[in-house]
């Protein structure tokens, strides 16, 4: 029954985190040697950097408690060796945003089905 | 937690204030000689990473680490009637460029923005979700 709920509020809690992490980027755009820092979630990471299990006494990989991995990105170098791109976390940041607000926005709707079940409208 | 976010934003464009008071002590002193008479060194602020751990994300702020004197020579002008002047008539003046300090200047405004754009785009998010509660 609270299936959809669930998956809704998990991913509105993820865009929030994200981008609280992408205005940390934006905040030390001047920092020397910092470096950009983006927030995925774990099982995505996993597809990208698949973790073997070369033991059968290993911990599961894709069965783990932590749902967000924080990556570092490297793909842009400025002269103080600061690697943050203004602009890519501005537009990250916009994305973030939208989709916070349509994910809010579909809670919203989910919450008005069960109000018209329980009047009987 | 919920308002994290909005902190983060905060550090950056208290950084960002910091720095614009910083460049506008620097243009200000562009002619300025201290108490012992040697030429005002133009201050440079060093920026850090603060890390805030938050479940299980870690969130970086900034804060100004601290503010160093530009360690480039003085400039110098040949101004024999000046008191301050050495024996071959030369007076040593502030290592500040203005026009070095307007690109400064207009950066720290850019960048000031950003923060600012972030800012609010963070709070237009947590008005949203207030609205779940509106049904």
């Amino acid at each position: 029954m609270w299936e959809t709920i669930d998956k809704l509020s998990g991913m509105a809690s993820f865009y929030l985190k994200r981008s609280q992490v992408i205005e940390g980027n934006i905040a030390n755009a001047d920092t020397p040697g910092f470096r950009a820092k983006d927030l995925v979630f774990a099982q995505e990471l996993q597809k990208s950097l698949p973790l073997k299990k070369s033991s059968s006494r290993h911990l599961d990989p894709t069965n783990q408690d932590k749902k967000f991995e924080e990556i570092e990105l490297s793909n842009v170098r400025g002269y103080d060796d600061n690697r943050v791109d203004i602009q890519e976390e501005l537009a990250k940041l916009a994305e973030s945003a939208i989709m916070y607000k349509a994910l809010a926005e579909n809670l919203k709707k989910e919450f008005e089905k069960f109000k018209i079940v329980i009047n009987g409208r | 937690m919920l308002f994290k976010g909005l902190e983060v934003a905060q550090t950056g464009l208290s950084v960002q204030k910091y720095r614009m008071d910083i460049i506008a002590s620097n243009m200000a002193n562009v002619n300025s000689v201290d108490d012992k008479g040697q030429p005002y060194r133009r201050k440079i602020p060093i920026f850090e990473e603060v890390l805030d751990k938050e479940q299980d994300i870690t969130l970086s702020k900034v804060t100004i680490k601290k503010v160093v004197a530009d360690p480039a020579p003085f400039k110098l002008k040949y101004d024999p009637t000046n008191p301050l002047a050495d024996k071959n008539g030369y007076v040593k003046l502030p290592n500040i460029d203005p026009m070095r300090e307007m690109v400064d200047m207009i950066s720290a405004m850019r960048t000031y923005e950003a923060n600012l754009t972030a800012f609010n785009t963070q709070k237009d998010m947590l008005l949203k979700s207030l609205e779940i509660i509106k049904v």
